[in-house]
């Protein structure tokens, strides 16, 4: 056995180590991993830390919106040294987890059916009664049916104690935060140190995820396979695990608002209309899921869903009811609930845990308070767990009045030192107190499997840790295997039951974000164009007399405010060029400037990365960052002229990569339509602006170039007419060349292609064929248009008023088209009465 | 037949939501049904929907109502649902109102209700905990304890308690709603029925007691020379507080009075919240006006 005075990492005095012993011996689960170290360290310490940071930024880049990003990056943090386990000492662990499922099962079982536990007074009445979780829609007098609660996933989090004795801390059941995390992590950690990883023959995650899939769509049901969804509520922290088990397992990632029930069945909104939906696997507490028998006051949730449910139409997992078990209050009873349901000892001990609405134990926790963790027992409460040990005299003194106000509300758990697990702290293995979260999950047969892995957290410097969902570092836990390793199989290997050739629809939520980051694209795409227009006039000029520039660039200004409807910073007639650019430029507040336009299309293609490709994702990245970052560095607005073509560059970029990366289904038509829409309403309103309007004969020629340069047709007018700049040639060119990708037939062409692509029968009056007329309106009205008359402008006027009248009907009948496909295709929302 | 110690009662419920637009989908769950008890018999019901509904789904919630569920699954933009029930009630002295019947002592009530067990646990338990409109306060406790002395008994306490209620409060339509809570009732002074069932809900339970919440109706055609009593023709609500080894015994803090062949029950629940006659979530855009008649019919 290998010395750990050979190795480059000393555990704390006195305090329990997991890799090296009390006395001085190594722990043989990280032999290996240990001599790795020592052969390549300090060299391999920043290696893995670098390596670890660029995927971590990667993966919380691509998979957390803006605002987040920084945060994900932060609370995600992962420190790719894992807390290694040998199989002896996990098969103890798996065992003691595996009858904490059980005991939570039999606990269901026994509060929503014949209540035992009350009634015998095991469990205080107050801790179940209390407890937002305990939904009351599920216990039924005349219960039938297959409703009751059961155990699908559940997660525990243990720790060790100073005597070397795993404990549980924390139960969770209501949802499984932290199952996607642990899958990232193993990917990642195994990308790092993959030669360590295989040495150590770790044990894979895939089996359980396997088995998972199993269950889930392992239930007969008639008709068709089973349609699985993943329900997310859209917080950030579920949203984030949410798309990570979507991704890795295939099924559909909704909210509730694209589920409804009809008929006591669950349906999925989707571009094709309604598609039943058979189990549903929540990342939401179950108190907030069904709001007409749910007494939360959340909005959301799925009307129906508990009636559906009762009906035995859609199976949810895991059971709503089950939050009543997510509470410290049960610590203190379950030894007994365990001898009473299972007639069996808790093979894992609980931390120490005082319920306060027994007086001898409140007595206990207020004259230890300094040593205590105080938690609240409802899951729903404001109250944020206490560590005493952090607390001043006066927090003390706050916090004991606070408990004494409703002791049955609380409970006390001792603070422990856990055990240690070397951890990558400034380039060096440091000793950090840590905590392992542990999965399960339960078959309807009753079969129980534990995930052979986990997600670990260690604590920050000196922070107490007393649950892995309260901060610090996250780590890979790894399990040894004696044998062999099977070979690896992924968690598709065994699928037999995926129809490739049937695919589901997106849900039209998805349709709907997809259509408006089209819009938003284009919108940013043409912004960019005009900033950029005038940008040259301030910097380069256009070799005309300086007053002539300057009616130019007011003029140009004045378009682009009208056209985008942004109410001016001063008059309309007094307008301060340099002012408005740089607040379009930089004022994320603004309404219509360009931040404000890369918010929208962040938030609506974030709303859906799960159908993005990585690279598409990092495209948007490219967007939105590479702005930000021109916004701190510019001095001035002529700083801007590059990143204005950069972020060009990048919109066209992630355009683009979807022209080369997605299927050509619904989704992608409603993303290009979008677009397609967009353009053409805008090119209407330039031409209008810059065409019909009255415009003084000396700006003439210098707007018509800014309205080609605009719309990205300069160059193909010299190689089309070589001749002079006239309205009727422009004209020509923008409104009826359909070879010529900027100009409105073209437009109107692609949408009468791909809106026919959308699902639907497009048979007489059906809201399809109402669509596709539309469109066929638009284009034989341009067809026909005499380019001739249009440009006649009015005598007295001097305006081209026919020309207005033109384009505002074209553009009148392309909005009412968004509207329209808005209806037939997309959502609506639900509110209470 | 109906006996002479009965009173046959017709009760017709109606609500009507207006949308103000076309409505695609809307899940309901009504509490229209009135229960059996010692003192009521259930001689018929029925529930009419419209538009129709595919189908209505009965079923007893977790406090002993009947409850039913329907959807309308078609575009729509109104909807009416009417409850139509026969009723017996009986005439007879209640039990609590006889010379002989032991008014327990408040401690002895207190003491019963730290212990429950068995069934106790069940029927009596969920009633006194605080409940999303019936919470536990302070301010609710000191309102309540001059009714409370150490040594006086249950029923005499909470027909003080009562009395005060009804004194202390004015009853103003319209002053609260639904979600008014009952601090803001104390503070006010002023409410409906709800309002001060709940109050006085709280007010029990804030000292220990176990109080459930009551919705109902009450008969209001008033003997020649007497005031009409105020809850007529709408749904009402009232109070029960639960006596140990005898059962829940009602009270009215709105009219105070003690309910007998007047009132008619409903369903029973922790607070408004579980006892909702009609509770429905709607898909669509629109808004929606309600409006609710109640006609309580003596044959």
């Amino acid at each position: 056995m290998s010395d750990s005075n050979e190795i480059p990492y000393q555990p704390l005095p006195k305090q329990w180590d997991e890799a090296v012993r009390s006395d001085g011996t190594l722990n043989p689960a990280w032999k290996e991993w240990m001599h790795w170290c020592s052969n390549n360290s300090p060299k391999v310490f920043q290696t893995w830390d670098r390596a670890t940071k660029r995927f971590v930024h990667e993966f919380g880049a691509v998979y957390s919106n803006e605002k987040d990003a920084d945060n994900a990056t932060d609370r995600w943090a992962l420190d790719p040294v894992p807390w290694i386990i040998s199989e002896k000492e996990w098969d103890g662990i798996e065992e003691g987890v595996k009858q904490r499922v059980e005991l939570a099962a039999a606990v269901l079982d026994d509060l929503y059916g014949p209540g035992r536990l009350l009634k015998e007074r095991v469990i205080p009445a107050e801790i179940v009664l209390r407890h937002q979780g305990f939904l009351r829609a599920f216990c039924e007098r005349d219960s039938k049916g297959p409703i009751s609660p059961s155990v699908g996933m559940a997660a525990f989090d243990l720790a060790r104690g100073p005597k070397g004795q795993m404990w549980v801390l924390n139960q969770r059941a209501d949802s499984q935060v932290g199952l996607g995390f642990a899958l990232e992590n193993r990917s990642i950690v195994g990308r790092v140190m993959p030669s360590t990883f295989q040495a150590c023959k770790v044990r894979r995650l895939a089996g359980f995820f396997r088995s998972w899939r199993q269950e889930l769509e392992g239930r007969a049901w008639p008709g068709r396979e089973p349609r699985v969804v993943i329900l997310t509520d859209g917080t950030e922290g579920s949203n984030f695990e949410s798309f990570l088990l979507a991704n890795y397992l295939g099924y559909t990632l909704v909210r509730p608002g694209d589920l409804s029930v009809r008929n006591r069945q669950v349906w999925l909104r989707s571009l094709g209309g309604l598609e039943r939906v058979h189990v549903i696997w929540r990342a939401m507490p179950g108190r907030g899921l069904d709001p007409l028998e749910c007494e939360s006051h959340d909005t959301g949730g799925i009307p129906g869903l508990f009636e559906a449910m009762r009906a035995g139409n859609v199976m949810v997992y895991d059971h709503p009811g089950i939050g009543v078990l997510e509470s410290p209050g049960w610590f203190p009873f379950l030894p007994a609930i365990s001898k009473l349901l299972l007639d069996q000892d808790l093979i894992l001990p609980n931390v120490a845990t005082w319920w306060c609405g027994q007086p001898a134990a409140l007595d206990y926790v207020l004259q230890n308070l300094s040593q205590m963790v105080i938690k609240s027992v409802n899951i729903r409460c404001t109250f944020k767990t206490q560590y005493g040990c952090n607390l001043t005299q006066a927090g003390l003194n706050k916090l004991r009045d606070r408990i004494l106000a409703d002791p049955s509300m609380f409970a006390g758990q001792e603070q422990v030192h856990f055990s240690t697990v070397p951890s990558l702290v400034d380039g060096k293995l440091q000793p950090r107190t840590a905590v392992l979260r542990t999965f399960a999950m339960r078959t309807r047969r009753g079969h129980i499997r534990v995930l052979s892995g986990g997600l670990a957290r260690t604590a920050r410097d000196g922070q107490p840790i007393v649950s892995t969902h309260e901060g610090g570092v996250s780590k890979d836990v790894w399990i040894r295997s004696e044998t062999e390793l099977a070979q690896h199989k992924s968690i598709w290997a065994e699928d037999q039951t995926t129809d490739a050739n049937n695919p589901f629809q997106l849900p039209s939520r998805t349709g709907e974000n997809l259509f408006w980051t089209g819009r938003y694209a284009e919108r940013a795409d043409a912004k960019a164009r005009y900033l950029g227009r005038l940008l040259s006039s301030r910097i380069d000029g256009f070799d005309q007399p300086p007053d002539i520039e300057n009616k130019h660039e007011k003029f140009l200004l004045t378009i682009l405010l009208d056209l985008f409807e942004i109410p001016p910073l001063t008059t309309k007639d007094n307008l301060d060029v340099d002012r408005e650019l740089i607040s379009l430029l930089e004022n994320p507040q603004r309404r219509g400037s360009i931040p404000a336009e890369l918010a929208g299309l962040h938030y609506a293609s974030h709303e859906i990365r799960d159908i993005w490709s990585g690279i598409s994702l990092r495209a948007i990245e490219a967007c939105v960052s590479g702005w930000k970052e021109a916004r701190g560095k510019a001095n001035s607005v002529f700083d801007y002229y590059a990143p204005l073509e950069r972020l060009l560059l990048d919109l066209t970029a992630f355009l683009g990569l979807n022209l080369e990366s997605m299927t050509r289904d619904a989704g992608w038509c409603l993303l290009d339509a979008g677009r397609r829409i967009e353009r053409a309403v805008l090119l209407t309103g330039i031409l209008e602006d810059g065409i019909a309007k009255q415009i003084p004969g000396e700006l003439e020629s210098l707007v018509y170039e800014s309205v080609l340069t605009i719309s990205d047709s300069l160059g193909t007018f010299r190689r089309q007419y070589r001749r002079e700049l006239r309205p009727d040639r422009i004209l020509d060119l923008m409104l009826k060349i359909d070879n010529n990708p900027r100009s409105l037939a073209y437009q109107l062409t692609r949408l009468s292609m791909i809106l026919n692509d959308l699902p639907g029968k497009a048979t007489r009056k059906t809201p399809k064929a109402r669509i596709l007329n539309m469109v066929e309106t638009v284009k034989t009205k341009v067809h026909d248009a005499d380019l001739k008359v249009l440009v006649e402008p009015d005598p007295k006027t001097g305006i081209r008023t026919d020309l207005t009248k033109f384009l505002g009907q074209i553009r009148k009948t392309l909005l009412e088209l968004s509207d329209e496909l808005t209806v037939t295709y997309f959502t609506h929302t639900s509110r209470e009465r | 037949m109906q006996a002479k110690s009965q009173r046959q009662y017709q009760i017709k419920h109606r609500t009507r939501y207006d949308y103000g637009g076309r409505i695609d989908l809307c899940h309901n769950e009504a509490r229209l049904c009135p229960i059996d008890s010692d003192f009521q018999t259930l001689k018929s019901f029925k529930i009419v929907v419209e538009p129709s509904s595919e189908s209505v789904n009965e079923r007893i919630d977790c406090f002993g109502n009947r409850t039913h569920f329907f959807s309308i699954e078609h575009s729509h933009d109104e909807l009416v649902v009417t409850g139509e029930s026969r009723v017996l009630v009986s005439t007879k002295p209640r039990p609590w109102t006889k010379a002989t019947f032991v008014d327990p002592t408040r401690e002895s009530v207190l003491t019963f209700l730290e212990s429950l067990s068995g069934d106790d646990v069940i029927e009596v338990g969920d009633f006194v905990f605080p409940s999303r409109a019936a919470p536990w306060h302070p301010e609710l406790r000191d309102y309540s304890l001059p009714s409370f002395a150490t040594d006086s008994n249950l029923i005499a306490s909470t027909t003080h308690l009562m009395h005060r209620i009804f004194t202390d409060f004015t009853y103003v339509p319209g002053a609260t709603d639904v979600s008014t809570p009952v601090l803001d009732v104390l503070k006010g002074r002023r409410g409906v029925c709800q309002d001060f069932a709940h109050l006085m809900i709280s007010c029990l339970r804030s000292l220990g007691f176990a109080a459930r919440y009551v919705s109902g109706y009450l008969e209001t055609q008033p003997p020649p020379g007497q005031p009409k009593l105020q809850g007529a023709d709408a749904s009402h609500a009232w109070v029960e507080v639960y006596i140990p080894d005898f059962g829940w015994v009602p009270f009215d803090p709105t009219n105070d009075v003690c309910p007998g062949a007047d009132h008619i029950v409903l369903a029973t629940g922790r607070d408004y919240f579980d006892v909702q006659p009609v509770r429905g979530i709607f898909v669509g855009v629109g808004h929606q006006l309600l409006s609710v008649e109640v006609d309580v019919i003596r044959l």
